[in-house]
């Protein structure tokens, strides 16, 4: 994420432009930072000095590190989230959608190895506030299984955790990959996390068609 | 693979003990399906047995820096190696890899510690059914994985 200075002296910008500017400074030193030094060792020192504003400034904006952190967390996830639902939206059948919402979040993560960390390995090293909002957003992934219930035949229910284990599994193998700094790669893995996640519910061998498409 | 620690880190013990009685569970003369069904039980006996150890495990196993990060890892990666044990017997429409292993692996461990956070390794053995399914689903195909769901686990 590159930075954007204002020039300084007297720019005659509207007051509202410029806090905008700060705050979307001071998230992108955060970024930056935490790519750097990892959360737990990153300081508000560490931010205002690469976003080039005062700690009042840095006040003004966020109650201390945390809220920042979290301000780009959600901007961060919002954004993918965004862009798994459009990919979804595209297609008509359960399973596609699925397909092109995993795809979609590979995609992203692949493309951005910093965000990629700062969204799926910072929340757990940092815990608390954080930890939860991420184990909320994890949630999302749940939910977009769940929606295929009814495409299982199976002679008995699927269990009930079936879809928190599938996300356990899914967030497990993505975590392994960008903390090995393989994460431009985590598109590779899209057909055997396809073929897993969907053969519960439309069984292997659909299951295994659509992942080599 | 197993984790080796030290002998001074309450936390290596921890994972090297529960990795020891996995395998030992599992190494056996039985098919691989009762093989995971053993090493599933004796992984439940070794949590619900000391609650204080399953809880370490389970923050620092949370704790998100690189070193707690790799341990899990290794974890994983025993577990993995147990169930990759069963690619040779799968007979689906095409061969499976070892990501299929860590995925399900991934899957039950992941299960395991959520478990243990909210308490609930005391009733271990009630969720090991759908623990085993999950493990198996890949290698013995979704419909047959199905009948784990109606095995009663002894306690």
């Amino acid at each position: 994420m590159a930075s954007s200075r204002l020039p300084a002296g007297r720019h005659g910008l509207p007051r509202e432009f410029i806090a905008q500017n700060q705050r979307e400074r001071i998230i992108t030193a955060l970024v930056d930072t935490v790519a750097e030094r990892g959360y737990n060792a990153t300081t508000v020192a560490n931010i205002t000095k690469a976003a080039s504003v005062s700690r009042r400034t840095f006040y003004e904006h966020f109650a201390d590190k945390e809220a920042c952190f979290l301000a780009a967390y959600e901007m961060v996830t919002e954004h993918i989230a965004a862009a798994m639902r459009a990919a979804a939206e595209s297609f008509d059948d359960w399973p596609e959608k699925v397909r092109a919402a995993l795809a979609t979040m590979l995609s992203f993560l692949a493309g951005e190895p910093e965000l990629a960390r700062l969204c799926m390995i910072e929340p757990v090293a940092a815990g608390g506030e954080i930890g939860a909002r991420h184990r909320a957003s994890m949630q999302g992934l749940v939910e977009i299984l769940k929606a295929g219930r009814p495409e299982h035949g199976g002679r008995r229910p699927l269990p009930e955790a079936t879809e928190e284990t599938l996300v356990g599994g899914i967030v497990s193998l993505i975590v392994r990959e960008i903390s090995a700094d393989r994460a431009e790669q985590l598109e590779e893995l899209l057909p055997d996390l396809i073929e897993l996640t969907l053969a519960p519910y439309i069984g292997p061998e659909e299951a295994e068609r659509l992942a080599r498409q | 693979m197993s984790p080796r620690g030290t002998g001074s880190d309450p936390y290596e013990e921890a994972v090297e003990g529960l990795c020891d009685h996995v395998k030992a569970a599992f190494d056996g003369p039985r098919s691989w399906h009762d093989r995971v069904w053993a090493g599933g039980l004796a992984a439940m006996r070794y949590l619900r047995e000391d609650p204080a150890r399953a809880r370490l495990l389970v923050a620092e196993a949370s704790r998100g820096d690189l070193d707690s990060m790799r341990r899990r890892d290794e974890a994983v990666q025993l577990l993995a190696d147990l169930l990759d044990g069963a690619r040779d017997e799968h007979e689906g429409p095409r061969p499976l890899s070892r990501c299929t292993a860590e995925i399900a692996a991934g899957a039950v461990f992941s299960t395991v510690l959520a478990k243990v956070a909210s308490g609930s390794v005391e009733r271990g053995e009630d969720f090991l059914p759908e623990l085993v399914y999950m493990a198996t689903m890949p290698y013995l195909g979704a419909r047959a994985a199905e009948d784990e769901l109606a095995v009663q686990p002894l306690r």
